[in-house]
């Protein structure tokens, strides 16, 4: 049975919502994401460089294959980026962009206003 | 006890109404606040009503063509004065436009007609179009009326105007929305 007209409006307007929802702002990131993106950021306040095998051992209950595939989704989401060593071609980097400090600095606000709720 | 089709025509009506009424008021609060940026009573850099042309019919279909025209006709009118033909192609452009851009979009990016899994690109797709066509409509309708209509004066701030206005609204809509957690989620 088709649905009444006013509650088809009604799914319209969640399917729009729903849409509307999607606006670039913060990307979603999954759990392993999430981790890696924050031992990373541990690491890099800390002055460190990471390398793409270290990154891949960074999070112990993660395969290094998950490791990789999530490499590569928050690469494809603007949280990092790919770099390598001037003197061996052979060793790449993560490093962060400017998204990734962006996304902090936005978890930070949150939580400051968490805070002060 | 009331039938289901007087319920049915009521609900029609409201929803009409509710176009008509949050037209009128979103012109109104245009005219206020953009006063700075207005090329003419209905021509502003940046139009928020445009917003409202896209999600009325985006939810309603004919009911927010309905709601449009009749929004449209009553903002329009006075301005128009005693031509009511003109008043009635200005407010038909306004509601049948956005309802081909909508058509069109729907039909090329073979979106559902429920808009289940439409995405923010697509919707902003349908934005984009929405504000040419419209702009293209009334700028032909002008031409038409006077022959030394200038396409440059009217068209571009027409089509920035209806951009600008619907990305903001929608921009708006979507930091609302994420305040609101169990809307859609």
């Amino acid at each position: 049975m088709p649905p009444a007209k006013h509650s088809e409006s009604y799914l319209k307007f969640l399917h729009l919502a729903h849409a509307l929802r999607q606006t670039p702002s913060l990307p979603t990131l999954d759990a392993v994401e999430e981790r890696l993106l924050n031992v990373f950021a541990a690491a890099w306040h800390a002055g460190r460089q990471i390398s793409t095998t270290e990154a891949a051992r960074m999070v112990p209950d993660a395969s290094e294959r998950t490791v990789y595939r999530r490499l590569k989704t928050l690469s494809e989401k603007g949280l990092v980026t790919f770099g390598t060593d001037p003197g061996d071609q052979r060793l790449r980097y993560v490093m962060p962009t400017r998204q990734t400090d962006q996304y902090f600095e936005k978890l930070g606000q949150c939580m400051e206003q968490a805070q002060g709720a | 006890m009331e039938s289901p089709q007087v319920r049915t025509s009521t609900s029609l009506a409201y929803e009409i109404c509710a176009v008509v009424v949050l037209w009128v008021a979103l012109f109104e609060f245009n005219s206020w606040l953009f006063s700075a940026v207005e090329v003419s009573r209905y021509i502003n850099w940046i139009f928020l009503p445009a917003a409202l042309r896209v999600v009325a019919v985006l939810v309603l279909d004919w009911r927010g063509v309905a709601g449009l025209f009749a929004g449209a006709l009553f903002t329009c009118a006075p301005q128009v004065g005693v031509n009511m033909a003109e008043a009635l192609v200005l407010a038909s452009l306004s509601a049948l436009a956005p309802f081909a851009a909508v058509s069109l979009v729907k039909r090329c990016l073979r979106m559902a007609r429920d808009l289940k899994g439409m995405t923010y690109h697509q919707l902003t797709v349908i934005a984009v179009v929405a504000a040419l066509t419209s702009a293209v409509a009334h700028n032909i309708f002008f031409s038409l009326q006077h022959a030394s209509h200038a396409w440059s004066s009217v068209f571009f701030p027409m089509l920035a105007g209806d951009l600008i206005g619907t990305l903001v609204v929608l921009f708006t809509s979507a930091l609302v929305l994420r305040a609101l957690p169990n809307i859609a989620k």
